[in-house]
């Protein structure tokens, strides 16, 4: 493979030294003329300049300097190695030259931006790198590549919009697809919208075919009440344990008749339309639901076995027990969502103390026809139907206060959607929106604020202070116009927080698990924000919808076809190249002091038998 | 294939007959740690270990950030800290570096799991070792950051500049 002899001297060895400009850059600040002057005179090196070394360009005349020069090592000074490191070793590898003996030196991240202050001192920096990469270069070990097949199946985390539609993706490519899901039922926060924006689409009309589609897909294999509890191994490769918890009702046997539900004497606050009306221990929080079965909520239940009586096909079974499923799986796609933000800490807002302050996710369940008003919007304090409702933005977000000072993005168009069907449905009610920035962005989205105002509802530019109840019940709103700076006290009957979008619970735990670092903002981090928004520094780990940053639906599903893609890529050939990073052993020096054996965190090392 | 290619044998072996391929070899280490320490462009002068998933990335991302902090450190890519031999931080020393900052991970985040935690606990020897040969403890340091602060790893290596400048220069405790 190697061009090079590796058994002479090593000094001897050619090197062969790009240093790229990078546009400005790094040449806006490191004096790449400098650093190249200063190497020119080196023996047994070969240095040039270049503008972009990533470009077509650049990548051109590497290709062609490593075989006119016969270079031996090459040393690219340039970006930081997990940008382009993999690009310029595969060119290496396609023009002789071993990937091993490529070394990446990081002016760019490491000198020109950080140091633009001092451009001297950032070019003395940059030349230092280069000596360094230089000196190291001849000591360079050739790496090594194996082929190892891999498992043409693959498991997604999340049973939400994102993981569906990559799953059936995948499915569709005729990969095994296993999607597990934490809660009883698949759709995630979806399911439980009524209507979606901007063309205020009826929500579930094109979600519900698309789950259940998921659910009955032969390539589908769908988990719910489950959750990843370990995940060993490496890409194309991965041993993964789920824990399913029982159901404790059959989903091939049950009908879907409901009779259980109706018959468990069981009253519960209902979590899923956040604790506001009723469920029993037999849950199935909407008839649409997917799998059609409910479960049994053990923990609530008295075991009167009434449900038992009413089940004519005999689905429910009290005897299953909790299972540890172990799947092998080739790649795996996180798609685990979000969390509404909660409001009660943030106490100037009276929420979880005043009754009609309630939020954006609360309100659009009273949208919904199967939420716990049938689609009536009401008061939660006396049930009476509201005349004047405000919504108050950014609740949640955009706060440093709080430590979020990310946007949820969301928001504003759903706060838009709401009162625009809020009016529609009930036109003389009176609908202010108190914005801190309109940002109304997506295909249609203008429009759709634009036809709120036309239908009459009031934007007002204002943080809102406090909320107070006051004593004939209704809730006053403090608050500043920041247009016409002043302080303005109002009431109104009912008022909606629009939160915004948190990591999930236990993310950090499965980003410990999965070895995908967390962004500032406590979502998981992409591998690159603009080019590989699916992808994870994890090769064989992918990202799609809000796990990894807040998002709406639409750019959810486009990021899971992304992942679903990015996977396909990785396994249709049925086996991938992959570089060993395990240590070799050199007989000739071991004393057998088997302190490497003990050293090994994974026990990995076996005396006796050699290295792994 | 229970291998997750951390490094941490590689550092212990005290003869260097295991070479963890794919990343920066002992040699290349030595070899680096030569030609920048001959050289010795800057006081104070710091060499930093940093692992690949945590403090590598900070640093990347305080690059992407335009966070600015001194000129005088110059970075190491490892694997994971615990990969870091003890030989080649007291090869620093002895070549003259003033200060070696080792940056990982939090111990929780690992991404072996425990690496920085045995990291930790060799740096904890070789303060005792560095306090024996009458070297300053203080001129070694390890800590971690999540791969997103590059404000924090800024932060760590500012404060340590300072720090170190104020021991003055490598040496300077066998003065009387």
């Amino acid at each position: 493979m190697s061009q090079c002899d590796e058994s002479g001297h090593k000094e001897q060895r050619k090197v062969l030294l790009f240093v790229c400009r990078c546009g400005t850059n790094i040449a806006g600040v490191v004096d790449v003329e400098r650093v190249v002057k200063y190497f020119s005179r080196r023996e047994g090196v070969v240095v040039r300049d270049q503008d972009h070394c990533c470009s077509d360009e650049g990548i051109r005349r590497i290709r062609e300097a490593i075989r006119e020069e016969g270079a031996c090592r090459l040393i690219i000074a340039c970006c930081t190695p997990s940008l382009h490191g993999e690009l310029f070793r595969r060119v290496a590898e396609e023009s002789g030259l071993n990937k091993g003996f490529v070394e990446i030196v990081n002016i760019r991240e490491q000198c020109s931006w950080v140091h633009y202050h001092d451009p001297e001192r950032a070019t003395n920096k940059a030349i230092d790198l280069i000596e360094m990469a230089l000196a190291a270069a001849p000591y360079a070990s050739p790496a090594k590549v194996v082929k190892v097949p891999v498992e043409r199946s693959v498991l997604i985390i999340g049973g939400g919009v994102a993981g569906v539609t990559a799953a059936l993706s995948l499915a569709e490519m005729g990969f095994k697809v296993y999607l597990v899901e934490r809660e009883g039922f698949i759709g995630g926060h979806m399911a439980k919208w009524d209507k979606v924006y901007p063309t205020l689409d009826c929500s579930i009309c094109v979600l519900g075919p698309q789950v259940s589609k998921a659910y009955n897909h032969p390539n589908i294999e769908v988990l719910t009440l489950s959750e990843v509890k370990s995940v060993k191994g490496f890409p194309g490769n991965y041993e993964v344990e789920v824990l399913k918890r029982a159901r404790y009702v059959d989903e091939k046997l049950c009908n879907g008749c409901n009779k259980c539900l109706e018959v468990c004497p069981i009253q519960l606050p209902n979590e899923y339309n956040y604790g506001i009306g009723f469920r029993s221990a037999v849950v199935k929080p909407y008839p649409e639901a997917v799998p059609q079965a409910p479960y049994i909520d053990l923990r609530h239940c008295i075991g009167c076995y009434c449900c038992v009586g009413v089940c004519d096909p005999k689905a429910i079974n009290f005897k299953e027990e909790d299972r540890v499923l172990k799947l092998k799986v080739g790649a795996i796609i996180v798609a685990v969502g979000f969390k509404p933000f909660d409001p009660k800490i943030l106490e100037e807002y009276g929420y979880g103390k005043i009754p009609d302050v309630i939020t954006s996710a609360e309100y659009e369940r009273f949208l919904s026809s199967s939420g716990p008003t049938r689609g009536r919007v009401v008061r939660v304090s006396d049930g009476s139907v509201p005349k004047r409702i405000a919504f108050i933005q950014c609740v949640g977000s955009r706060s440093d206060r709080i430590g979020r000072r990310y946007c949820s993005r969301a928001c504003c168009n759903n706060a838009i959607k709401q009162a625009i069907q809020t009016k529609l449905m009930m036109p003389g009610v009176d609908i202010t929106i108190f914005y801190v920035d309109v940002r109304a962005t997506g295909k249609l989205a203008e429009e759709a604020y634009r036809r709120a105002m036309d239908l009459g509802v009031n934007f007002v530019k204002a943080r809102v202070g406090e909320l107070r109840r006051t004593k004939s019940g209704k809730v006053k709103v403090f608050y500043e116009n920041i247009l016409t700076c002043e302080f303005v006290e109002e009431e109104f009957d009912l008022v909606v927080l629009s939160v915004g979008m948190e990591p999930p619970e236990g993310l950090r735990d499965l980003a410990s698990m999965l070895g995908v670092p967390l962004s500032e903002d406590g979502f998981l981090s992409e591998y690159h924000l603009k080019l590989n928004p699916a992808d994870t520094f994890i090769k064989g780990v992918y990202l799609a919808g809000a796990c990894s940053g807040p998002k709406d639906i639409t750019e959810s599903v486009t990021q899971a076809g992304l992942a679903a893609s990015r996977v396909a890529e990785l396994l249709k050939r049925g086996e991938i190249e992959l570089e060993v990073h395990a240590p070799t052993i050199d007989r000739s020096k071991c004393k057998l002091c088997l302190n490497c054996v003990r050293a090994c965190l994974f026990g990995a090392l076996k005396a006796g038998k050699g290295v792994v | 294939v229970t291998c997750r290619g951390c490094g941490a044998c590689v550092a212990a072996c005290p003869t260097g007959a295991l070479v963890l391929s794919g990343y920066l070899n002992d040699e290349q280490i030595s070899a680096m740690l030569r030609a920048l320490l001959s050289r010795k462009s800057e006081y104070p002068l710091i060499v930093a270990f940093m692992c690949m998933w945590c403090g590598y990335a900070a640093a990347d991302n305080a690059g992407l950030n335009k966070i600015l902090y001194p000129t005088n450190i110059r970075i190491i890519r490892v694997p994971c800290t615990a990969s870091i031999s003890p030989k080649h931080v007291l090869e620093a020393f002895k070549l003259g570096a003033d200060g070696v900052m080792i940056v990982g991970c939090y111990e929780q985040d690992c991404h072996y799991r425990v690496g920085r935690v045995r990291a930790n606990e060799r740096v904890k020897v070789l303060k005792e070792l560095l306090k024996e040969v009458g070297i300053n403890p203080e001129r070694l340091m390890i800590d971690g950051v999540a791969a997103s602060e590059g404000k924090k790893v800024a932060e760590l290596m500012r404060s340590f500049t300072e720090k170190v400048a104020k021991l003055g220069p490598m040496g300077s405790e066998f003065e009387v």
